[in-house]
C-alpha cells in the first residue's frame, strides 16, 4: 500500500518547484507520520468518489469498500 | 462535533498555543496525568475534499507552532476521536508518551533522501540478468552514498533510521535542537543527489531501538 502516491497524485499543487517539494514534504508527513487510531476518509473528485482510506490499514477503491460492506451485512 | 486532535505534548511544557486550529476552531486542551493533548471541536463535515489540502496546512501550522517550542507526539490528519477516546488513548499510553516526549524533549528529525538519477531508474534492462545486475550496482551505490552522509554528518547525528523507498533510501536523522544549522550546512555542501527536509517531530524513533 502506498498511500503517499494517492496523496501526492491528488494533492500536488501548483507552483514553483521548490515549493511543491516543501508543500509536498509537508503533506507528507501529515497524512503520513503520526498517531494513527482509526478514521476513514473517501476522496472525490468533480462529485466521483474515488478512494476510501481507512487510516489504520486500509488502501482501496470505494466500490471494493462497499462490496466488502455488503457482504459483511449478508 | 467531534474532537480532532493535533498533538499531544508534556503537560508541564510552557508553549504558546496558536489561539485557532482548522477551520478556524478554537484549540482546546485535554489534560490526563502529565500529558496534555491539543484538539478542535469540529463537524467532521467541515473537511471535504474541497478543503482537504488547505485544512492538511491549518492542521500542520498548529503542529509545527508547537513543536517549535517543545517536543510533540502528532496525530496523523484527519484523525476523529471523542473526548472520552482520547482521554482513554492518552491514559493507556502515557508511559509510552512520556518516556519518548522526556527523551526527546530536545530532539528532532532531519530527513534525507537519497535517489537513483532518473535516467538511470527509468532506463529498461534488455534481460533479467541484466536487470539484476543493474538493481545490484544501484544498491550498492545507494548503500555506499548512504555510508558516506552518515561520516560526514556523524558529529550531528545521536541516531540513525531508514526505509527503502522504489528509487532510493529515505533516511531519518535524530539531531538536537541546537545541531540543526550544522546538520544543514554540512550537507549543503554534500554533492550526492539527495533532497532533505525537517525538522519534523521525531515520529521515527517513538519505537526504541530494536535489537
Amino acid at each position: 500500500m502506498n498511500i503517499q502516491t494517492k496523496a501526492d497524485a491528488i494533492l500536488t499543487p501548483q507552483g514553483s518547484g521548490e515549493q511543491e517539494a516543501s508543500l509536498l514534504e509537508v503533506l507528507d508527513h501529515v497524512l503520513n507520520a503520526g498517531i494513527v487510531l482509526h478514521g476513514s476518509l473517501v476522496i472525490s473528485v468533480a462529485g466521483v468518489d474515488l478512494v476510501y482510506l481507512g487510516l489504520n490499514a486500509v488502501l482501496t477503491s470505494v466500490e471494493t469498500a462497499l462490496k466488502h460492506m455488503h457482504r459483511q451485512q449478508l | 462535533m467531534a474532537a480532532l486532535p493535533y498533538c499531544i505534548l508534556l503537560s508541564k511544557s510552557l508553549v504558546d498555543v496558536p489561539p485557532k486550529g482548522v477551520r478556524d476552531g478554537g484549540i482546546q486542551r485535554l489534560t490526563q496525568g502529565s500529558l496534555l493533548a491539543l484538539y478542535s471541536q469540529i463537524e467532521k463535515t467541515e473537511i471535504s475534499a474541497a478543503n482537504f489540502q488547505q485544512t492538511a496546512l491549518e492542521f500542520h501550522e498548529v503542529v509545527h507552532a508547537v513543536f517549535r517550542q517543545a517536543a510533540v507526539v502528532p496525530f496523523r490528519f484527519p484523525t476523529w476521536l471523542s473526548e472520552t477516546e482520547l482521554a482513554a488513548h492518552l491514559r493507556e499510553q502515557s508511559a509510552r508518551y512520556e518516556d519518548f516526549l522526556t527523551g526527546h524533549a530536545q530532539h528532532v528529525q532531519m530527513e534525507i533522501r537519497i535517489e537513483l538519477p532518473t535516467s538511470e531508474a527509468s532506463q529498461p534492462a534488455s534481460s533479467g540478468t541484466e536487470h539484476l545486475r543493474k538493481r545490484a550496482t544501484q544498491s550498492h551505490e545507494l548503500h555506499s552514498n548512504k555510508e558516506k552522509l552518515k561520516q560526514l554528518l556523524s558529529a550531528e547525528v545521536i541516531e540513525w533510521r531508514e526505509r527503502e523507498l522504489p528509487n532510493g533510501l529515505r533516511i531519518y536523522a535524530l539531531v538536537e535542537r541546537n545541531r540543526i544549522a550544522s546538520f544543514r550546512e554540512k550537507l549543503s555542501g554534500h554533492d550526492t543527489t539527495l533532497s532533505h527536509s525537517g525538522p519534523w517531530p521525531a515520529m521515527e524513533f517513538l519505537e526504541k531501538t530494536r535489537s
